[in-house]
């Protein structure tokens, strides 16, 4: 007997449930927890939510978990609910597509109480396993530590693919995928070892890319899904501190391109339309099915930083053919910022070529700065420009990626502390409409998100885990001569 | 020699390099506790260090913290030698016949210790040292447990009086380089200025800097020109500690950390919080691990400053966690209550300024808030430096109406400026007349320069303006 009470308590305890509260009342309470999963839709292969309940007078927290068939019960140490991990792929699985009734319960003198219930909605769909993103502090012009890390969203472990700490300290940035396919993906290093650094399907490149013909060395990406083409921004960029200001820096450009690198050929293509004197272009983006590039395009203004408000980037398009890497000449505004008044960055559109999802805020194109940035979605199939009420905040919302089968958005935002970017995911149904967002999940959420001192940048998704290793990209970077690239003008 | 001995000595040697540190320099341990941080938090450490690589910033990490006493961070200071005497003795012991004559090779290493640990004020190498240090003594001691080694050296390395002469030059050594090593005195006197700053203790600041320090040192320089204007004496004395542009007033050109401790400590004064912020984060992020307590505590305040909770919680969140912040959390957890549901007050109406240079940021920063008195008077110092009297006549025609209407007792610098402005448009005095004592003295001292006695006229009105313009 003893022997089945100690199996019974070791399964409790895999499961993380506990043993049946009985409520002996109900409140019209609602508590505080962090981080806020109330009501948000999760895919079935998110890591376990756990949260805490917070700014509570009550100790003796306990969860209710409703399901289709199913009554669960947990109990909160010291306000945290962490759930066990067999539990909660239990849970998700067997609610996909469907709701799970969360209560949360309180322990008074007269046994326990449910406050108001709410819901977490299980989609049917999954998003992809690995989210790939730059830890930086939020420290402007100079920097110290920074990495590229990957986390698996499906639990809590956290990787990184390269720390600078492994080179000589040097800055690294933009970190991109071909088509969030872990076996193709690039990024830069600054200063020391400077390059882009190509890895893909086993070969690696370090690449010298500033050339005579353009402004500066390649920097914002952006790949074409066939792999054979990567649009990028050239950009000649520089940084203010605004002593009264509620965004406190601005980085702007003083001149700024679009150009297209030819990965086999090695060379990189523009067209005036894409680099004029007369405009700042930026931010590429293809579209799915390859055959057009999307960008941001501000008129130039000068002299810098004195009229750093006064550009304001339109959304733009331009076809492209990826037989001969040639551009159409005629551009489409699909926001004109002369007449809208505000500025975009950022424009990704959804795997599916439905949805176009960009960043809008009053000026520039450092939107992750701007708390005035926020989120709109185009509908490609009819033009309808809509605001992302469910996702936007009154802080910053701005970088943003979809996953491969259109379902989830991930985006930046500094919506709990005005500083700190953290990654909160959306599910975007067939219509387009987003759903309340849920922050990257933490074992225990409120202490790692109060203890963490870095801001996650570039969230992407990535289809799987980048096999590449630090020690290795270290050793290539010092090892290896960049190669210059040419440059063609059509 | 008998074990007591040996106890006294070793601990004689602890107390004189305790000693030598605590005096030397108990400013730039509190410094270097500033520069530092440390945390056990779980989730902080796998993104902070990369083990066991970073094992040594983090054993670093965790003796800085220690330095926030002077006291405790001299005892850490002595004890590293120390240790390693202790070392290199079990190491003797183990190694040689008869070692109780040699003893004194203990004591050996102890000035090259403090050398180091005069070299390394982040601690990294001196970790490095100790680990070797300990490991090689380990092996040692495993190593004669099974392979008994009893080494023969030469009577005359044995001499009594070794023991004694050995081990007190060594002290007396590392004194000596504690008192003119590399770490100079200069370091400890900067160090104590910002700690003097940080408690704005802006007297004190002008006591302890002389004028020649001040025209030879841009660091002391900066910190008296600061300590005037929070004294509001600035446009009294300026011109004697050297001021010689608006970049005398804010440090540019240099990124160190004390360079930014500096500009926080300015910026705070001149209440503008977003600089403050900025430097913070640069300061930060020039210590070893990337953080450090003193950006930290910087932080908290600046966020609580500006009715920021969230963000100012943060920071004090994390330094409730460390050892040696609890007084100052208590404190800023009061504030912290204080304006909690506070809205933030980053909105800012009117006009926003660019930080740019300091000439820009006080022209915008005078013309937004024309009844600060100190933004005026920096601007109006800043002009007179740059010699621009044409504009320095406009502003003060502003300035004048709210913060000098007698202009007789306004600031001497005004004055003086006054008098010389004077001898091209004589009706500039009618606007804004003198005190009489100041134009005679303005009298006395040109015509001591008509007369060509430049150098004498230049020596008795040191401190003028007049003697800075010629």
């Amino acid at each position: 007997m003893r022997r089945l009470m100690m199996f019974g308590a070791l399964l409790l305890m895999f499961c993380g449930c506990s043993s049946k509260v009985n409520i002996t009342g109900k409140s019209d309470a609602s508590p505080v927890i962090f981080p806020d999963y109330k009501d948000v839709t999760v895919p079935v292969n998110v890591a376990p939510l756990n949260f805490e309940v917070i700014d509570s007078l009550e100790r003796d927290w306990a969860l209710m978990i409703e399901t289709a068939g199913d009554v669960r019960y947990m109990r909160a140490d010291n306000g945290l609910f962490a759930f066990g991990r067999g539990l909660w792929k239990t849970l998700l699985q067997e609610n996909k597509g469907k709701t799970m009734t969360f209560t949360l319960c309180f322990r008074g003198e007269d046994g326990w109480t449910a406050c108001v219930p709410y819901e977490i909605h299980v989609a049917p769909e999954e998003m992809d396993p690995y989210l790939a993103y730059r830890l930086i502090p939020p420290g402007y012009s100079l920097w110290k530590e920074m990495g590229i890390y990957q986390r698996d969203l499906t639990s809590f472990r956290e990787t990184a693919i390269y720390r600078n700490t492994q080179g000589r300290g040097n800055c690294v940035n933009c970190h991109s995928f071909r088509d969030r396919d872990p076996e193709a993906m690039l990024m830069h290093m600054r200063s020391e070892f400077g390059g882009t650094y190509v890895f893909r399907d086993g070969t690696r490149e370090k690449l010298d890319t500033k050339t005579d013909e353009t402004i500066s060395a390649l920097v914002y990406p952006y790949w074409h899904t066939s792999g054979r083409y990567v649009a990028f921004s050239v950009n000649r960029t520089n940084q203010t501190l605004l002593v009264h200001d509620p965004n406190r820096i601005e980085v702007f450009d003083e001149a700024s391109d679009v150009v297209v690198y030819d990965v086999e050929r090695h060379e990189i293509v523009t067209a005036d339309v894409l680099s004029s004197d007369e405009a700042f272009e930026t931010f590429p983006t293809f579209s799915p099915d390859g055959k057009s590039l999307y960008f941001c395009s501000s008129a130039a203004v000068g002299p810098m930083p004195e009229k750093f408000r006064e550009a304001k980037y339109s959304l733009c398009r331009v076809d492209f053919n990826p037989e001969d890497c040639s551009f159409g000449t005629e551009v489409d505004t699909l926001y004109n910022a002369r007449t809208g008044g505000r500025s975009v960055s950022f424009p990704r559109i959804s795997p599916d070529g439905r949805f176009l999802v960009y960043a809008l805020s009053d000026y520039g194109n450092f939107s992750i700065w701007h708390k005035d940035s926020d989120l709109y979605s185009i509908d490609l199939a009819t033009g309808e420009t809509s605001f992302m009420d469910a996702l936007n905040s009154n802080d910053v919302e701005s970088y943003h990626s979809w996953s491969g089968n259109s379902r989830w958005l991930v985006f930046s935002t500094r919506r709990d502390d005005g500083l700190y970017t953290k990654p909160y995911f959306s599910y975007i149904d067939g219509d387009g409409n987003a759903h309340k967002p849920f922050l990257l999940p933490q074992r225990d959420p409120r202490k790692y998100y109060e203890s963490q001192m870095y801001s996650y940048n570039i969230p992407e998704f990535v289809s799987g885990k980048v096999a590449l290793k630090g020690s290795d990209i270290a050793a290539f970077a010092r090892s290896d001569e960049a190669h210059k690239i040419g440059f063609e003008r059509k | 020699m008998k074990d007591m001995k040996k106890l006294i000595i070793t601990l004689a040697a602890f107390l004189l390099i305790w000693g030598g540190w605590y005096i030397c320099f108990p400013y730039f341990m509190v410094w270097m506790e500033g520069s530092s941080f440390f945390t056990a938090l779980p989730d902080f450490l796998p993104v902070q260090y990369e083990l066991p690589g970073d094992l040594f910033n983090y054993m670093a990490s965790f003796l800085l913290k220690f330095f926030a006493y002077p006291a405790a961070g001299a005892a850490v200071q002595a004890a590293v030698p120390v240790f390693v005497a202790i070392c290199v003795w079990m190491v003797v012991k183990r190694l040689f016949k008869d070692s109780d004559g040699l003893f004194w090779m203990s004591f050996l290493a102890v000035p090259a210790v403090v050398y180091l640990q005069l070299t390394d004020i982040t601690l990294v190498k001196v970790c490095v040292m100790l680990t070797i240090v300990t490991a090689v003594t380990l092996a040692v001691l495993v190593f004669t447990c099974f392979a008994r080694i009893s080494v023969k050296l030469p009577k005359f390395l044995k001499f009594k009086w070794l023991n004694y002469a050995v081990p007190a030059l060594s002290v007396v050594l590392s004194i000596y380089l504690l008192h003119a090593g590399p770490l100079t005195r200069q370091h400890e006197a900067i160090a104590r200025l910002a700690y003097m700053g940080e408690h704005e203790d802006w007297d004190g600041i002008l006591k302890s800097v002389s004028r020649q320090d001040a025209l030879s040192n841009g660091f002391m320089r900066r910190y008296v020109l600061l300590a005037l204007s929070e004294t509001d004496r600035l446009p009294d004395y300026a011109f004697r500690y050297g001021l010689s542009g608006a970049d005398d007033f804010v440090i540019r050109q240099q990124d160190g950390p004390l360079a930014m401790k500096f500009n926080i400590l300015f910026y705070r004064a001149l209440g503008l919080q977003n600089p403050v912020i900025y430097y913070a984060y640069q300061q930060s992020l020039q210590s070893s691990p990337g953080l450090s307590f003193d950006a930290m505590r910087t932080l908290a305040d600046a966020y609580i400053g500006l009715k920021d909770h969230d963000l100012a919680a943060r920071y004090v969140d994390i330094l409730d966690r460390s050892s040696f912040n609890r007084k100052w959390v208590r404190d800023r957890k009061e504030k912290l209550e204080a304006i909690r549901g506070a809205e933030p007050e980053y909105q800012m109406t009117g006009c926003r300024f660019i930080f740019k240079d300091f000439y820009n940021d006080i022209t915008a920063l005078v013309a937004r808030y024309p009844e600060n008195k100190k933004y005026a008077d920096y601007f109006l110092c800043a002009l007179l430096a740059d010699k621009n009297a044409g504009m320095f006549i406009n502003v003060f025609s502003q300035a004048a109406v709210r913060h000098y209407q007698d202009t007789r007792t306004m600031p001497a610098l005004y004055q003086e400026a006054m008098c010389l402005i004077a001898t091209r448009e004589p009706q500039v005095l009618d606007r804004f007349p003198v005190n009489e004592t100041v134009w005679k003295r303005f009298t006395d001292f040109t015509e001591m320069m008509s007369k060509g006695q430049t150098g004498q006229a230049k020596r008795k009105y040191a401190d003028t303006y007049w003697a800075y313009v010629y």
